[in-house]
């Protein structure tokens, strides 16, 4: 894990936007203190932020005989950022040719996340 | 000539949650219009999530949150017709309307819900210097380009504007390979929600130029490149800072405008501020008997908010249907003071109201540590707090009937009060 001396993110968790900066700090329970932010959350969202980033992957795989050219998918939770370029080429290289609902799975456990990519809307 | 009881015009989630809450309310022959082959609007080109947080406490995509009320309007059994492009309304709510079905056709209407949403500003709305070749596009159009029909639209991309939509198409097609070179807005501050901005923007490092705009377009068949430069206090590109980024498509992200040609053929009355219809505290409009909610009625940032309206102009829509509105009197008319660009609803009825109301506005420009005022012939009704207001985010402020009970006069009066006053 790369555990960054200092980062400056900008907290997404209400519209404030607070500017914070986190800094390794080994004493500190979760081995960072931040400052700039107003609240709690921020704290817990710079910290998340910088060990575990995880992202939501949203796009949309190919069809063949279905009603629409692309099926938009997406994975039923948040996944660590550094696998969604690997998870977005292993979805390019498919194509769904059988009638789908909503919330079905496409792929189950992706890239060994545990969390599996679902179609986003059903489609005949 | 076919007869409804209720007309919708338009199937995105203003017109969906209109008629669900309709139905809810006992209106039973209810028809939505909506010139797509398919129900959801806008919400089907949107497969990024962050929607339905307040109506679901879920994130979902566009395609699932749009489905969750195609669903429950087909489980109903509400009529719709899809491929159905409406025309002309009259004050006498007479629709014309087109379809592959039924060809041209008349259907009247009881009560009408106008949910026609809006459209994207384009390049002709903004004047943009330089040549006319291809690979220019507005972002939305971009989207349905890539997310639906399935074409990627360009390789070196230029956006313009950087409200949400720009800033999700810019994450859009970094995913599916192109690079963007950079987003220009001509504004001081962007539009968009921080969100998109750190997770469209930050996580790619694509530079948002703020202040900046395009001056000029170079390219004979096909974009060839923009140049970019910065823009002074009036907004006039300042010589000497053009920069030339070799691009193949251009996005524009410039704005979006409520789409109200029929609403004006039926004789409602618009808000230039808006440019949509004028409505009460029940989404009626001018005209007796039309009703209007979602984007044509004012530009949303939430869907969640568009559904809410929808609900509001659905219900009150089914108790006009059943004889049950009560008269208007007294009408209170709000007025947008001093940093307020706009607020909806125009007039309250204070005797209609069923329960809390939430008035929408927006600033005209950044506020720290501000206040909103609403008064009414000087006396203070209400101030709320706000450490943050800004006209990319519409606020809500509640207002209670108790609220009301101090408005001396036919107005009330909405004001941001700066930080510098304060004392």
């Amino acid at each position: 894990m790369n555990l960054t001396a200092e980062r400056s993110l900008i907290c997404i968790i209400c519209p404030k936007g607070c500017r914070i900066t986190a800094v390794r700090d080994a004493t500190h329970p979760l081995g960072y203190r931040t400052i700039g932010n107003i609240c709690q959350r921020g704290e817990e969202y710079a910290i998340d932020e910088i060990i575990h980033p995880v992202r939501m992957l949203t796009t949309t795989i190919a069809t063949r005989n279905l009603r629409l050219p692309r099926l938009p998918v997406r994975t039923r939770e948040p996944i660590p950022k550094h696998l969604l370029s690997d998870g977005l080429a292993l979805l390019a290289g498919l194509e769904i040719d059988h009638p789908v609902q909503m919330g079905e799975i496409i792929i189950p456990d992706l890239l060994g996340s545990g969390v599996d990519v679902i179609a986003s809307r059903s489609l005949d | 000539m076919s007869e409804y009881d209720l007309v919708v015009v338009g199937g995105g989630p203003a017109g969906l949650a209109a008629a669900i809450a309709a139905h809810h309310q006992g209106v039973r022959r209810i028809v939505v219009l909506e010139r797509e082959k398919e129900l959801g609007g806008i919400l089907q080109q949107c497969i990024h999530n962050g929607f339905g947080l307040f109506v679901f406490r879920e994130e979902l995509t566009g395609p699932e949150y749009a489905e969750r009320f195609i669903r429950e309007l087909q489980s109903v059994g509400i009529t719709y017709r899809l491929e159905t492009m409406v025309l002309n309304i009259t004050s006498q709510r007479l629709i014309e309307a087109v379809s592959p079905g039924h060809g041209y056709e008349l259907i009247s209407a009881r009560a009408i819900i106008l949910a026609m949403g809006c459209r994207e500003r384009s390049r002709g709305a903004l004047s943009l210097p330089g040549t006319r070749p291809a690979g220019i596009f507005t972002a939305g159009t971009a989207q349905r380009l890539i997310n639906i029909e399935g074409y990627m639209v360009g390789r070196r991309i230029i956006i313009l504007g950087s409200g949400d939509i720009g800033l999700i198409m810019a994450r859009r097609l970094t995913l599916e390979g192109a690079r963007v070179l950079a987003v220009a807005e001509i504004l001081s501050y962007s539009s968009g929600l921080t969100r998109n901005i750190v997770q469209c923007l930050h996580d790619y490092d694509i530079p948002l130029l703020l202040s900046h705009t395009i001056s000029a377009i170079r390219g004979r068949q096909r974009v060839e490149a923009v140049v970019i430069s910065q823009v002074d206090a009036m907004r006039r590109p300042l010589p000497g800072t053009e920069i030339e980024y070799p691009c193949d498509t251009v996005l524009l992200s410039v704005g979006l405008i409520p789409e109200n040609e029929l609403s004006q053929k039926a004789g409602v009355a618009l808000d230039p501020r808006t440019s949509g219809p004028q409505v009460n505290e029940s989404m009626q409009t001018t005209v007796t008997g039309i009703f209007a909610c979602g984007n044509v009625v004012h530009v949303h940032d939430l869907v969640d908010y568009v559904t809410e309206e929808g609900q509001r102009a659905g219900r009150a829509a089914a108790r006009y249907l059943a004889d049950r509105m009560v008269s208007g009197d007294p009408v209170i008319r709000t007025i947008p003071g001093p940093g307020v660009r706009y607020i909806v609803p125009h007039c309250i009825s204070p005797q209609r109201l069923d329960g809390a109301l939430h008035l929408m506005l927006r600033v005209d420009n950044l506020y720290r540590n501000a206040r909103l005022r609403i008064a009414s012939a000087g006396h203070i009704l209400k101030e709320i707090r706000r450490e943050l207001l800004t006209p990319g985010e519409m606020e809500r402020l509640r207002l209670t009937p108790d609220d009301l009970v101090g408005a001396v006069s036919e107005q009330l009066t909405i004001s941001v009060i700066p930080y510098e006053s304060n004392r």
